[in-house]
C-alpha cells in the first residue's frame, strides 16, 4: 500500500507549529508482504504461536499504525527465561508484527535484529503482566536506501517493568515510535536509545510515556552521533496523568556532532495533571571537546580516531544494556566495522 | 649519550600572552631531569608546549625529538614518536573504559591489532604494581576517580605505552604518602625496563626520592634561570626560590 502524507510520530499535544516539529509526514510504501522471523534462540520456557495478536496496546506512530496488517508472531513467557533472539530480514520490503506477553512475575528478554534491504516496517506490541519484567532490545541495521519504521507499544500492569534498548544503525529514513502505558502501580519503563545517523540519513523518534498508575517511574535516555548533513528529531513526552501520585519521569538526550550541516531537533515535553509528581528533562549537544582531543592525542590517538573512539564509546554504553551476549557481540561488530547494515548484520 | 630532546630558544604564548622566553633544554636518552619553580612560573606550559597542545602558540624556537624537528607536529604524532605527558589534572572521558582506551591507544601507536591475552596480562601486572583494583579497567576513564586514582591511572598509561620520554606534570601533587610510594614504584619500573628519560615538573620534592636526578632546571616567570645537578633540589628545599626569583630580575 502506498501512503501519501500520512501523519507519523505525532506529539500528543501539538506545540511547535511554527517549527514544524509536531509530527512527520510519511509518503511511501507500506509493504503488504509479511516478514517471518528466523528464530535464533527460543528458551523452552517461552511459547511461540503464529497469528495471534494482542489488542488494546497504544501506539505513538500516528495514522500509519492503522495500516499495519499481516502475519504475526506471539511469544509468551510464564516464568524466568533466558533471552530469545529473532532475526527479521526485510529484503525487498516487508512488514513484521511481533507480540510479546509476559505473564505474572515472568521475565521476557527478547532481542530483535533487523536486517536486509527494502522498506522495513516492524510493529511490536507488549503486555507486561503483574510483577513481570520485559527486556526488549532492537538492533536496527537495515541497509542501503531503505525506509525503516518501528512501532513499539507496551502496557505495564502493577509492578511490571519494561526495559527497552534500541540501536539505530541503518536505513536512509528511519521513524521510531514508542508508546508506553504505565497503568499499574509501581510499574516502570526504562529506555536506552543509541543512534548513529550517517551522511544524508534522517532519524525521527517519538517516545511517549503515560503515567496513569501511582508511583510509576520512567527514564528515557537517548544518546547518539550525527554525521555530515544528517537530520534527527527526538520527541520525548512524559505524560503525568491525574491519579499517578508519586510518579517520576526523566528524559535526557546527549548528542555528539561529527562533521557539519546537521539538523538536530529535540523536544522534551512534560505534561502534568497531577501535583505530587516529578518530571525532569535535559539535553546536551556539542562537538568533541578540544581538551579531550588533546588528551587522547597525547596518547597517540589522532583527532579522527578520537572522534571515532568517543562515538563508539557512546554506542557501547547503550549496547551494554542488551541482555543477550551474542547480540551484544554482533552490535559491537556492527559499529566497529562501520557497517551499512544489510545481510551482514545477521546473527 | 645522544640527545633525545633538544629545545632551542623556545618562545610560547597563549591568548597573545607571552609565557615562555627563550627556553633551552637538552635531555639525553635515559636521563632524569627535574624542572622546578614557584607557582605560575610556566612549568606546565612547557610540558603542554612540548606535547603539542594547540592552545599554546609556539612563536619562535624549535623542538627536536629523536633527531626530528617536531615543532609543528600534532600531539598524536609526538606521542607516536615516543613522547608522553602525565597530566596534572587528567581528563574524564565518559563512555570510554580504561581498558578500551588503552587498547585503542596502543593499537593507534603501533598500527597493529593487539593480542588480547598479552594485553590483559600486561595490564593486570601494571595495575597490581600500582595497587589499582582490577575493576578499574572496566570503568570509564577517570570518571568518578579520586585524585590519587587519576594520577595512578596516568602512571598506568606510562607503564603500558613505554615512551622514550615521560614528562610528569605535578604527578605527586594531591597524593598521600602511600600513593606517592606507589606512583614512585611505577616510575621506577618504567626507568628500569625502558631506560626511559624523564622530565619531572614539580614544586615539591616528594617524588624525587624515586630516582637519581641527572639535572635540575629552575624556571621563574617563563625563564630558565638556573641549571644544575641534584644539589639544586637540596638548595631549594633549604632556602626556597628567593635566590632564583632574584636571578630572574625581580
Amino acid at each position: 500500500m502506498t501512503t501519501e502524507n500520512t501523519i507519523l510520530n505525532p506529539l500528543p499535544v501539538r506545540t511547535w507549529n511554527s517549527l514544524k516539529m509536531n509530527e512527520a509526514n510519511y509518503s511511501g510504501e507500506v509493504p503488504a508482504l509479511s516478514c517471518a522471523p528466523e528464530i535464533t534462540k527460543l528458551p523452552d520456557s517461552m511459547k511461540l504461536t503464529h497469528d495471534e495478536a494482542l489488542t488494546g496496546i497504544s501506539s505513538a506512530a500516528g495514522e500509519l499504525s492503522e495500516h499495519l496488517t499481516g502475519d504475526s508472531v506471539l511469544i509468551e513467557s510464564e516464568s524466568e527465561a533466558s533471552p530469545a533472539v529473532l532475526n527479521y530480514n526485510f529484503d525487498g520490503g516487508k512488514t513484521a508484527r511481533l507480540f510479546l506477553k509476559a505473564k505474572e512475575n515472568a521475565t521476557l528478554p527478547v532481542s530483535v535484529i533487523m536486517t536486509g534491504e527494502g522498506t522495513a516496517v516492524l510493529e511490536i506490541k507488549i503486555l507486561a503482566g503483574k510483577g513481570s519484567k520485559v527486556d526488549l532490545s532492537v538492533v536496527q541495521s537495515v541497509g542501503g536506501e531503505s525506509d525503516v519504521i518501528t512501532d513499539i507499544g507496551c502496557t505495564c500492569e502493577e509492578g511490571a517493568s519494561f526495559n527497552l534498548t534500541k540501536l539505530e544503525l541503518g536505513g536512509k529514513s528511519e521513524y521510531v515510535a514508542v508508546s508506553v502505558d504505565l497503568a499499574g502501580e509501581h510499574s516502570s519503563f526504562s529506555a536506552n536509545a543509541g543512534y548513529r545517523v550517517k551522511t544524508n540519513q534522517s532519524l525521527d523518534m517519538n517516545y511517549v510515556v503515560r503515567h496513569t498508575g501511582r508511583k510509576t517511574e520512567s527514564d528515557i535516555f537517548a544518546s547518539g552521533i550525527l554525521e555530515n548533513d544528517s537530520t534527527k528529531i527526538f520527541r520525548g513526552t512524559i505524560d503525568l496523568i491525574k491519579g499517578c501520585a508519586g510518579a517520576k519521569g526523566t528524559e535526557n538526550e546527549d548528542i555528539l556532532l561529527l562533521g557539519d550541516n546537521q539538523i538536530n531537533q529535540t523536544i522534551p515535553l512534560i505534561l502534568c495533571n497531577e501535583e505530587d509528581v516529578e518530571g525532569n528533562h535535559g539535553a546536551s549537544i556539542g562537538r568533541l571537546d578540544d581538551n579531550i582531543i588533546f588528551y587522547l592525542g597525547s596518547r597517540g590517538i589522532s583527532p579522527e580516531a578520537a572522534e571515532d573512539i568517543i562515538a563508539h564509546a557512546k554506542l557501547d554504553a547503550i549496547i551494554s544494556h542488551i541482555p543477550d551476549g551474542d547480540v551484544r557481540t554482533l552490535a559491537h561488530s556492527l559499529i566497529s566495522d562501520d557497517s551499512d547494515g544489510g545481510e551482514d548484520a545477521k546473527l | 649519550m645522544s640527545a633525545l630532546l633538544k629545545v632551542n630558544n623556545l618562545n610560547v604564548s597563549i591568548d597573545d600572552k607571552h609565557i615562555l622566553h627563550d627556553v633551552n633544554l637538552q635531555i639525553n636518552e635515559g636521563e632524569a631531569h627535574v624542572l622546578m619553580g614557584p607557582n605560575g612560573a610556566g612549568k606546565s606550559t612547557l610540558g603542554y608546549a612540548l606535547m603539542g597542545n594547540p592552545q599554546y602558540s609556539i612563536d619562535s624556537g624549535s623542538i627536536v625529538f629523536s633527531g626530528n624537528d617536531i615543532t609543528s607536529e600534532s600531539a598524536d604524532k609526538r606521542a607516536k614518536a615516543g613522547m608522553f605527558l602525565s597530566f596534572q589534572t587528567p581528563l574524564e572521558v565518559p563512555g570510554l573504559t580504561v581498558e578500551s582506551f588503552l587498547r585503542s591507544a596502543l593499537e593507534q601507536r603501533t598500527g597493529k591489532r593487539l593480542k588480547l591475552f598479552d594485553f590483559k596480562k600486561k595490564l593486570a601486572a601494571a595495575m597490581e604494581l600500582l595497587q589499582l583494583d582490577p575493576s578499574y579497567a572496566k570503568r570509564d576513564l577517570n570518571v568518578g576517580f579520586s585524585g590519587g586514582e587519576k594520577k595512578k591511572t596516568e602512571i598506568l598509561q606510562l607503564l603500558m605505552f613505554r615512551p622514550k620520554l615521560a614528562i610528569l606534570d605535578e604527578t605527586d601533587s594531591g597524593l598521600d604518602v602511600d600513593a606517592v610510594r606507589l606512583v614512585s614504584n611505577g616510575i621506577k619500573k618504567y626507568l628500569e625496563e625502558e631506560n626511559g628519560a624523564l622530565l619531572v615538573i614539580t614544586h615539591s620534592t616528594r617524588i624525587l626520592d624515586a630516582f637519581d636526578i641527572d639535572k635540575t632546571h629552575v624556571m621563574v616567570d617563563g625563564h630558565i634561570v638556573a641549571d644544575g645537578d641534584a644539589s639544586v633540589v637540596d638548595d631549594i628545599n633549604e632556602n626556597g626560590y628567593e635566590r632564583y626569583i632574584e636571578l630572574a630580575g625581580k
